[in-house]
């Protein structure tokens, strides 16, 4: 269900509040492998907490604990947006 | 033998807490060769026998991102203690049982410390142990570091554990995805056809698929490595062309899916979890506007109570050490040996223990910041800024102690986990200007800019500092560190803690303890070698000429008391720049007097800066013995600013300023720099490009001037 590629959109391009569900981790191996131990696989469950006066890092929700990261790296997190239980297509994370 | 037991665990677990409580004031650094991040180890008494405890760093996972990772696998494998305990914030299962799943496959069963455990009460959580215990196949011990509670249960479990030799897992696997799990056998069997290897032969499989470098280049070397190495690529190429990723991805989620399967099971919420405390704080604490006010005045308080606090206990230590001096040369016969022991070695201890006030302070400041959490928030509302000229934003904190003094905000850049940030921040911290930097620029702004001398000593404490931090930070971000991938700066922020007094005690006297040992006897062998340079050889002709010629001032009859005591004085302060001149420091001064011409100095520049090593407040004290207005001068006295006048010109004054300001602070700060970088390269780096930024800022700007005719 969270396969269809067109319906993603980079974390770095959602705002506060929005529940989202991560599809893929792209970027370095390097980046990527920290990600994945920090409990950001494909089908899990994050919202964005807050963004910094500057926009960056931002800080992430998942689980029962948060965690922060640069906006460069959010770019590499793939996710897509969910509300009522539902997959569906947010506007503006599609936006480009 | 005694048992040897390992404490692994995620940073945030309480570890540390955990192991200060098993091991109370018994640490001490263990020396572990090879080693470049400090691991400490201690005793605990288990009955009538004594435990070795081993604090492994924490990590998340037991990839090797980062240098702790590293070190924390490779002490696993190759010192393969008895036992390891996994120390894991049990509010926060799901997370910090990952590490616990990788020791797992790399063939060790941990016993696991669920920690903190008054929180998942007070959380409304129910942890089923038993249950848990037999889903992983783990022994279990409910914790609280903070309280003690459980601490010991968790001591006998880990020593009955050892003793009994149940340590070795060897067939514990999390179910893969059919095709991988396929992938993983077959370069397994690969991997076996190289004989004997010291990991685990599946979890050798898994780490090739997550691409771990170390592993790979280590597999390399095995007899059959390439064809391991190749088999490998083609293995992930199919795989990613059948299942749409890389197997990375599939294995993590394969252990999450096991974690979340286990917590699932075991964990339930009994009743609805109020709103968390720590969600309140950071409301306001990272609140998008009122964060930086905040975090201005908590930096303003930590350097207050380090500089200004920390002046009292500085002032008394140096009224003792000027008592010992005062002491030893009345009971002392005069000779080198009353100077060697009161001008060199009492001055040389008194120069090392007067830090002690600010790093005592300073590092209590950070362990109360790191502990309750509030440093991860620091980073996190500061790593634009700092990001941009390729720091992080824990490098904030050195940056700003670097105003107060270099030598505790170089040992502050310990805080970052990444050893390229670690390096940069070292790097980069002296040119900040300390405060022994302010008589100097004072002395010459007040000399020769006396309209806008406060504005030109802004200019130099805090304009060129900072910008040289910050245009310094560029160029290494372009040119040293350009293909270094960053490290990654994803990082948890931990729920706020009350920090414990034990912890932080402890953590204040390590670092106490580390500057003493690793730096204290350094510092005193180079403070008497300078000390000596400074005093010897002695020029007995030269005094006795001049005491001649002062006997015979003395004895002149035609002249008024004032005048002849005028010229008395004047005679000694010349006797003072002429014995300087023969020292060895002054001979030092005077052949690299070709070095400082070219920014308008002469000798005796040379000689205040060869002089400034030992600290940069003694660039006045020489100046004013050069000059002959002798050796009581302080940075307010008109007759020491009469003569600058006369031997610079506003140029040339603002060139030695520029070069007082970039070259290295002082022999304190540079064996600070070397001690923290642990690497002769990094080392000499420092110090030659801090000389060579002095020496082409201070001749540009004097050479451009002249041109401009200035």
């Amino acid at each position: 269900m969270i396969e269809n590629k067109k319906q993603t959109g980079r974390l770095s391009r959602y705002s506060e509040g929005n529940q989202l569900v991560v599809c893929r981790i792209g970027g370095t191996t390097f980046f990527k492998r920290r990600a994945l131990e920090m409990g950001l696989i494909p089908g899990q469950k994050i919202s964005i907490v807050k963004r910094t006066l500057l926009k960056d890092p931002l800080e992430l929700k998942l689980k029962n604990y948060h965690i922060d990261l640069r906006v460069s790296e959010s770019e590499k997190i793939h996710v897509i947006s969910v509300s009522n239980g539902s997959y569906e297509l947010e506007a503006e994370g599609v936006r480009r | 033998m005694s048992l040897k037991i390992a404490l692994t665990g995620n940073p945030n677990s309480g570890k540390t807490s955990l192991f200060n409580r098993l091991t109370g004031a018994t640490q001490k650094v263990g020396n572990w060769g090879g080693v470049t991040v400090e691991i400490k180890e201690g005793t605990a008494r288990f009955g009538k026998d004594q435990v070795t405890i081993i604090d492994l760093p924490g990590t998340y996972s037991l990839c090797t991102c980062s240098m702790d990772e590293q070190v924390a696998r490779n002490f696993i494998v190759d010192e393969k203690p008895d036992v390891v305990i996994d120390v894991i914030d049990a509010t926060n299962l799901e997370r910090h049982l990952y590490l616990a799943i990788q020791l797992l496959e790399l063939g060790v069963r941990p016993v696991l410390a669920l920690n903190m455990w008054d929180e998942v009460k007070s959380k409304g959580l129910d942890i089923d142990i038993e249950l848990l215990s037999k889903l992983l196949g783990l022994t279990i011990v409910s914790t609280n570091a903070r309280s003690g509670e459980g601490v010991q249960e968790l001591l006998a479990a880990a020593v009955k554990q050892g003793s009994e030799n149940t340590c070795v897992s060897t067939d514990f696997a999390v179910r893969l995805p059919d095709e991988l799990e396929t992938a993983v056998v077959q370069l397994k069997t690969e991997i076996g056809k190289s004989g004997e290897i010291k990991y685990h032969p599946r979890w050798l499989a898994l780490q090739l698929f997550e691409q771990d470098r170390l592993i790979e280049s280590m597999v390399k070397e095995l007899p059959q490595g390439n064809q391991v190495l190749a088999l490998r690529d083609s293995l992930i190429q199919n795989l990613s062309k059948k299942l749409g990723d890389l197997p990375e991805t599939f294995i993590a989620e394969s252990r999450y899916g096991f974690i979340t399967g286990a917590v699932k099971e075991t964990v339930k919420q009994t009743r609805p979890n109020r709103v968390e405390v720590s969600d309140q704080i950071d409301a306001v604490v990272t609140h998008r506007f009122w964060a930086y006010p905040i975090f201005i005045l908590f930096m303003w308080l930590l350097f207050q109570a380090t500089f200004k606090l920390g002046e009292y206990p500085m002032g008394w230590i140096e009224s003792l050490f000027d008592w010992l001096q005062g002491v030893t040369s009345t009971y002392l016969p005069e000779g080198i040996f009353r100077d060697l022991i009161s001008d060199g070695i009492i001055a040389g201890v008194g120069g090392v223990i007067v830090f002690l006030p600010n790093i005592l302070i300073l590092f209590l400041g950070i362990s109360i910041m790191e502990d309750t959490g509030y440093m991860a928030r620091a980073a996190f509302i500061t790593d634009k800024l700092m990001h941009r000229i390729g720091l992080h934003g824990k490098s904030f904190i050195p940056m700003i102690m670097g105003l107060g003094c270099s030598v505790p905000a170089i040992m502050a850049a310990r805080t970052l986990e990444s050893r390229k940030d670690r390096i940069k921040t070292i790097l980069l911290t002296p040119l900040v200007s300390c405060s022994a930097r302010l008589p100097v620029f004072v002395l010459f702004a007040g000399a020769l800019f006396p309209q806008h001398a406060a504005n030109v000593v802004f200019l130099f404490q805090v304009v060129f500092g900072f910008g040289a931090f910050i245009l310094m930070g560029f160029v290494f971000k372009h040119t040293l560190f350009q293909k270094e991938e960053d490290y990654p700066f994803v990082m948890e922020l931990p729920p706020y803690r009350l920090p414990t007094l034990q912890s932080i005690l402890i953590h204040m006297w390590q670092k106490t303890e580390h500057y003493l040992k690793k730096m204290g006897g350094v510092v005193l062998v180079f403070s008497v070698i300078l000390w000596w340079m400074s005093a010897y050889p002695k020029a007995p002709e030269i005094e006795s000429q001049f005491d001649q010629r002062i006997e015979a001032a003395r004895l002149v009859h035609n002249v008024s008391d004032d005048e002849k005591s005028e010229q008395i004085e004047k005679l000694e302060s010349q006797k003072h720049a002429a014995v300087m001149e023969q020292t060895y420091i002054g001979r030092i001064g005077r052949f690299i007097e070709p070095v400082v011409k070219p920014f308008g100095s002469d000798w005796r520049g040379a000689v205040s800066l060869v002089t400034g090593f030992v600290a940069k407040e003694v660039v006045v004290g020489s100046m004013g013995v050069l000059y002959a207005v002798g050796d009581e001068v302080d940075e307010q006295s008109d007759g020491l600013r009469e003569v600058l006048k006369e031997n610079f010109t506003p140029l040339s004054a603002f060139s030695f300023m520029l070069f007082v300001l970039l070259y290295i602070p002082c022999v304190v700060a540079l064996i600070t720099v070397i001690r923290e970088l642990k690497n002769w390269k990094w080392s000499l780096f420092s110090v030659g490009y801090q000389l060579l930024l002095a020496w082409t800022a201070a001749t540009l700007v004097y050479q451009i001037g002249k041109i401009a005719g200035l």
